[in-house]
């Protein structure tokens, strides 16, 4: 054996993966070389030497830190979706918000002008009611300022669009008698003592 | 009148902690899919200290290391259900402490100076010939003086990192090749040579203090 294959096949010695005539030849060389006799004796002392290094200890509060880590990820576990579903409900309030205005909002239904009389409307909103007998006069009330600054950069609605028809069908008189933001609708404004019932004519005409 | 029971004589009560201590890392692992929460405390409590001298030896940063071995178990918990209790746990776990390490290694390494660098020390690492210095060579006594483990802790911080990790897991941590090649995903030749090579820069650098 050289001093090559002697550092080339040393940790296979190291580790006892040798079978006993391989390792008895190592013996052998090292008894020859002063240098790769050196080469063993360092490395063992040298490991002997590490395995003496202080290992760092671990924090008093790792645990503890861990528990709770692992608590908020199993609670994000539990309720994937509860920021998507926050967001959704945000979302949903202002679409409802800017259906509401856009309601409000189409041609020829009840404006968003303030105290508007809606006498003489339009033949679209004319021929929307049922009994043919003229529109009572009825007082707009306008959207609130907050639901009309949430929905300025929205587009206004076409009466030959999909949102379009809500208005063409629905009576002037229900239009303007609630908001569901404001009142909320009939059925639910009557369970409201507080809230503004309909008048004598205005109940009429939803009947 | 019936004799109340001496203390000795009265059945010991084990608490669910000292029943846990007793079980097997799989079984372990299967108590937490169960949902004991306590199991997987003590799962970590088992590991947590060797993980983090094995993180450490690799990156050097001791407060780093034991964010990163947190983050292990994290995972660990996370990807329990796909663990496969025909293995050790321990190799799966030292799999996943090593591939953070290895990341946060290279993450330091993202200016193009420092990585070109650390690219030509493994490569020259890998590829000079094996050798050894002159027996001749006397220590030098001023080294003597200083602090040898200290010295040894700053000779292994220094091997490249490839040679580090394996040279970390068999001296230090006492791994088989076999785990050493699972935990590294490298063949079992690749880690024979590596070892090698790090113990190999080790004596080198250490010969001049300890003999």
């Amino acid at each position: 054996m050289d001093c090559r294959e002697f550092l080339l096949r040393y940790s296979d010695y190291d580790d006892s993966l040798l079978p006993a005539h391989e390792a008895a030849r190592f013996r052998a060389h090292m008894a020859e070389c002063p240098s790769c006799a050196r080469y063993d004796r360092v490395l063992r002392k040298g490991r002997m030497v590490a395995r003496q290094i202080p290992e760092p200890e671990p924090s008093p509060d790792f645990l503890p830190r861990l528990q709770l880590r692992l608590r908020e990820v199993r609670s994000r576990r539990r309720w994937p979706g509860a920021r998507l579903a926050a967001g959704l409900a945000a979302v949903t309030v202002l679409v409802v918000a800017a259906s509401a205005v856009s309601v409000l909002d189409v041609p020829g239904t009840a404006s968003s002008a303030p105290e508007t009389a809606v006498g003489g409307a339009t033949p679209a909103v004319t021929s929307s009611t049922a009994s043919g007998a003229p529109a009572p006069p009825t007082r707009v009330r306008p959207a609130s300022a907050s639901v009309r600054r949430a929905v300025t950069a929205l587009p206004a609605v076409e009466p030959d669009s999909p949102r379009g028809w809500m208005a063409k069908e629905v009576a002037p008189a229900v239009v303007a008698s609630y908001s569901p933001l404001e009142t909320g609708p009939p059925s639910y404004r009557r369970r409201l003592p507080s809230s503004r019932g309909p008048t004598d004519s205005e109940r009429r005409a939803l009947d | 009148m019936a004799r109340a029971l001496r203390i000795e004589e009265q059945p010991r009560v084990r608490t669910r902690s000292q029943e846990l201590a007793e079980l097997a890392d799989p079984e372990l692992a299967a108590a937490t899919l169960a949902g004991d929460g306590r199991a997987f405390t003590v799962l970590a409590d088992r590991y947590h200290g060797r993980l983090l001298n094995f993180v450490h030896r690799m990156i050097g940063d001791r407060h780093r290391a034991e964010d990163l071995v947190q983050e292990t178990f994290v995972r660990v918990h996370k990807h329990l259900h796909r663990y496969d209790q025909n293995r050790k746990f321990s190799t799966w776990a030292y799999t996943i402490a090593g591939n953070l390490a290895k990341n946060e290694l290279r993450n330091r390494s993202r200016n193009p100076l420092v990585l070109f660098q650390t690219l030509k020390k493994n490569w020259d690492a890998d590829h000079r010939p094996l050798e050894w210095e002159d027996a001749r060579n006397k220590p030098d006594d001023l080294y003597r003086k200083r602090d040898l483990r200290a010295k040894v802790e700053e000779v292994v911080a220094e091997l490249p990192e490839h040679h580090r990790e394996v040279f970390v897991l068999r001296e230090l941590e006492g791994k088989t090749y076999e785990e050493i090649a699972a935990i590294t995903g490298v063949n079992l030749g690749t880690v024979k040579s590596r070892l090698n090579r790090a113990r190999n820069a080790f004596g080198e650098k250490i010969a001049p203090l300890i003999d």
